[in-house]
């Protein structure tokens, strides 16, 4: 399905402070039972120097996402646009170029280091590959950075089995930050650690993006975290785009039934004030073949046959875009 | 590697595989006697002074062949398990990290190698290529490298999952530097105990080629040949068979243990 | 009449100083280090903490199901209903498990046997225990199935079959089949997306209130505790630091890292510009400080904190904490 169509990109205010603009963008794997939506059809604006939370359930597309804006995966459809430029198919020379300022960070502390590589040497191949510096200026280099995410230069020469995963993580980060980029991507940084350490690194990406003005996109499944660090929010279920909004209105104004049954679904520390629960029937369907229209009709409280037509992203209130097309009744 | 040299039996191993290299390289000197030096009226002489493990049947200083067959079977072991790493290394790590079609051939390929069980495959080997040292480390090579390529490239197909891969291609990392830095040191300690280990199977498996009249046949001296000659006079004249025996026994031994050590040692994940 | 009330008023399970160690690579690991704790009757006690602190190990000592060689019960009691399971032989524990106290592990990949059919499965811990025929234990675990929301008629079904929560329903199922008394749940959830997260628990509380059934859920997310748990028990470096009831401990947390804990936790009904993490890491279980464990991370720490083992201490009815510098509210 071509997206070339007037669907409005959701936007975040300001579209000249705009870094990042996602149109239409498609991710179809092909399985031999059919193909795989991964991504369909997803459009939004990011903010210079602001976090971008995209926050969904498993099978919602958003590591995809994450991936396919650092080119781990290539585009089905859509394009991506970054300072302006449609970086979508950049090869060769244009990629080299992008990849220095589009990073990314892993969720895995244990599996995103090469466990033969010294801390060290992990954190300058990025540099070695990328820029003209000499030996001593990429060494100086890394200690700057090791610096910056909290971790003793002394450990330079540690291997990552003799770091604990909070330590790994900051190693990740001080090599998506080698190149000095404007654009990290942030998928599940915390969700492997410890609730004590991820307070650490949230705070660590939060005094980095003050000091140095990286944008984030900040991929997660627990909503409380995107809450506390994400300026905006993208909500995605079974790859697309259904609810996006400025964070703090967006868990005070949820529009969609799926955001809000999301929302409902989040155990609270709040002892006194036990909320109703949404309770939701059903799984998730399969993203292989899926039917037109919204995929959460099968589970959705709301639907009716409206709901199978494709649905738009509306802007309901200003820079709150939904989609679904009984937005209306189901808020009134 | 400090951990290798705190692991006893590791260092055993390596002593004794040391002395044996060490005296069939310097076989033509300290030998006393050639290794066809034939003695008739000395034969069947037991250990003494002058031959130190006896005379064979043909009255040979049985010391002087141990010495210069352990060149033999040495070189068979080790030239083919080198040559069988080499070629497992590029195999599995093009097969298991470009996988689809390329990956397909290759593992049909193997499938057909591997069909076969592994000794007998050895042996008709041997005997399409015919008796000698080099054919022997030919025909040996082959079933090894089967084996070994399929055991790299599950190793390879595994690491590419990892993040790190995915890092090393957001560096703007090529394929090729890709397999060189990241898949290949991370694949290759269990190919290296793969390599000792294939090494040992490979010197039983010549002495076996040797016993049943293929691989190297006298006069080279070589262990499992001079098995298969003293084979005949076992109860009389027992020290013909139990040299050759004790000597391949040694060899393996402590080419498993050193396999065994070096496997811990290369593990960077252990704690220590 | 005396000794009546007296039974009527012990408490269910009672764990009394337990004290395990692990060893490995000729070094101990101290996994608890005098754990104490009492459940009520019907109640659900929460474990909470951090990753390490020994929640799971506490439940395998109960069960008994530590791993043989590495583990040693080194002290202490474990009173179920005031028989001493410790000191059970193993024929007499294998009665208890699956019929009396069951436990639900975290991982739903790996708690169901592959190539068994789920109904299989269920019937299977039914005839471990009671002696009935198979058609009988199939008809229950029909029932079992149903009574954890999955259609009887997937009786015949593989696991892989199911999805993630459902498979963890299933694991449910499983562990109710006898109408044990005493539940051990690990992380039940942890592996869950949040609105199926949602689905299970409170379809383990409705279980739970229907049998009447007494709980010990281990979780890190105090969300979770919130949501089913009546006490809460916290655990640090294989000691029990803070425990009340969930309003008590939610209300006044009192112990440092409990609310260094709360500090570090981002919550959506607020707006925190900055969270505030504990410093530092958790001890090396083999090489613990000296006096409270806590003390070389605690902000409040006096040299009063490193010297001998600190006690528990009372601070309102039912809620103790482990701090010489008890400092009541937030």
């Amino acid at each position: 399905m071509d997206t070339k169509d007037t669907k409005p990109t959701a936007q975040a205010a300001g579209s000249d402070d705009t870094i990042i603009e996602v149109k239409g963008l498609k991710k179809h794997f092909s399985t031999p039972r059919g193909p795989l939506h991964a991504v369909d059809d997803v459009s939004f604006k990011i903010r210079r120097g602001k976090t971008m939370g995209v926050v969904g359930e498993s099978g919602c597309g958003k590591t995809t996402l994450g991936r396919m804006m650092v080119h781990l995966e290539s585009s089905t459809g859509g394009n991506i646009y970054f300072k302006g430029e449609d970086i979508t198919n950049f090869e060769g020379k244009e990629l080299k170029r992008i990849r220095k300022d589009v990073r990314i960070i892993f969720q895995d502390p244990y599996s995103s280091l090469n466990p033969r590589m010294t801390i060290q040497q992990s954190i300058q191949e990025p540099l070695r590959r990328m820029s003209k510096r000499t030996k001593d200026q990429i060494a100086i280099r890394t200690d700057e950075l090791m610096d910056m995410v909290g971790i003793d230069t002394r450990l330079r020469l540690a291997y990552p089995h003799e770091l604990d995963g909070g330590r790994r993580q900051r190693v990740g980060l001080g090599r998506a930050l080698a190149p000095s980029p404007t654009f990290i991507v942030c998928d599940e940084p915390v969700s492997a650690l410890d609730v004590s350490i991820q307070a650490q690194v949230l705070n660590l990406l939060q005094d980095l993006q003050k000091e140095y003005g990286i944008t984030y996109m900040f991929i997660t499944h627990d909503l409380s975290v995107v809450r506390h660090i994400s300026d905006d929010i993208c909500v995605m279920y079974l790859g697309q785009l259904v609810e996006t909004s400025p964070s703090k209105e967006l868990f005070e104004k949820p529009l969609h039934p799926y955001t809000k049954a999301l929302l409902s679904a989040v155990p609270s520390l709040d002892i006194h004030n036990k909320a109703d629960r949404i309770m939701l029937k059903g799984e998730l369907s399969s993203p292989i073949n899926p039917k037109p229209g919204c995929r959460f009709l099968p589970r959705c409280p709301y639907g009716n046959d409206s709901c199978k037509q494709p649905q738009k992203l509306e802007e309901i209130l200003p820079n709150h875009f939904v989609a679904c097309s009984r937005v209306r009744e189901v808020n009134d | 590697m400090k951990r290798l040299f705190k692991n006893k039996s590791a260092m055993a191993g390596l002593i004794v595989l040391v002395v044996i290299i060490l005296l069939s390289l310097l076989a033509p000197i300290i030998a006393p006697y050639g290794y066809a030096d034939i003695d008739i009226p000395n034969m069947f002489s037991s250990p003494s002074g002058q031959h130190l493990f006896g005379t064979d049947h043909m009255g040979r200083d049985i010391f002087s062949r141990i010495l210069y067959g352990g060149r033999a079977s040495l070189q068979i072991g080790i030239l083919s398990s080198l040559t069988a790493l080499v070629g497992a290394l590029i195999i599995g790590s093009v097969a298991g990290y470009f996988g689809g079609t390329t990956d397909n051939i290759m593992m049909r390929i193997l499938d057909v190698i591997q069909a076969m069980p592994g000794f007998l495959l050895s042996v008709t080997l041997s005997a399409v290529l015919g008796n000698g040292l080099y054919q022997t480390i030919v025909a040996l090579s082959i079933g090894n490298l089967a084996t070994s390529a399929r055991i790299m490239r599950g190793s390879v197909m595994t690491i590419r999952k990892s993040e790190y891969i995915d890092a090393a291609t957001a560096d703007n990392t090529n394929r090729f530097d890709i397999i060189r830095k990241h898949i290949l040191p991370n694949a290759f300690s269990p190919m290296i105990v793969q390599a000792t280990m294939g090494c040992a199977r490979a010197i039983l498996t010549a002495a076996t080629l040797s016993f049943i009249g293929l691989g190297v046949q006298p006069p080279t001296p070589e262990w499992g040949a001079m098995l298969s000659e003293g084979r005949s006079y076992i109860r009389d004249y027992p020290y013909i068979i139990t040299v050759p025996g004790i000597a391949i026994m040694l060899t393996v031994l402590a080419l498993n243990l050193l396999g065994d050590g070096l496997r811990d040692a290369l593990d960077p994940k252990q704690k220590r | 009449m005396a000794n009546e009330k007296a039974i009527m008023d012990a408490p269910f399970l009672e764990v009394r100083d337990l004290v395990v160690e692990y060893t490995s690579d000729e070094e101990v690991i101290h996994a608890l280090n005098g754990i104490s704790f009492v459940l009520r009757k019907g109640r659900t006690l929460g474990l909470a903490g951090e990753t390490g602190a020994g929640k799971t190990t506490i439940a395998k000592s109960i069960l008994r199901i530590l791993p043989e060689r590495s583990a040693f019960i080194k002290g202490g009691e474990v009173l179920l209903e005031g028989q001493d399971l410790l000191k059970l032989s193993e024929d007499k524990m294998q009665k208890l498990r699956g019929e009396k106290i069951a436990m639900i592990f975290q991982d739903p990949m790996t708690a169901l046997n592959p190539v068994l059919t789920v109904g299989k499965q269920i019937a299977e811990a039914i005839k471990l225990h009671y002696n009935i025929r198979k058609k009988e234990a199939k008809e229950q675990a029909i029932q079992m199935l149903e009574m954890v929301g999955i259609n009887g008629e997937r009786f015949g079904d593989y696991p892989h079959q199911f999805s993630g929560g459902m498979k963890q329903r299933v694991v449910i199922a499983m562990a109710l089949a006898c109408r044990p008394e005493l539940i051990l749940a690990d992380e039940p959830t942890t592996a869950l997306d949040v609105t199926i997260q949602m689905q299970v628990l409170d379809m383990i509380r409705r279980l739970r209130d229907e049998l009447n059934t007494s709980m010990i859920l281990i979780t890190h997310d105090f969300g979770v505790v919130a949501e089913v748990c009546d006490d809460v028990a916290v655990v640090y470096a294989g000691e029990i630091i803070e425990s009340g009831s969930v309003e008590e401990i939610f209300d006044n947390p009192s112990h440092p890292y409990t609310q260094g804990l709360f500090g570090s936790i981002p919550r959506i009904g607020m707006d925190i510009e900055r969270l505030s993490p504990i410093s530092g890491l958790p001890p090396n279980p083999v090489n613990l400080p000296k006096g409270c464990y806590f003390s070389p991370r605690c902000p409040k720490a006096t040299d009063e904190c490193k010297g001998d083992p600190i006690a528990m201490v009372e601070l309102t009815p039912g809620h103790f904490c482990r701090c010489c510098h008890i400092e009541e509210g937030r």
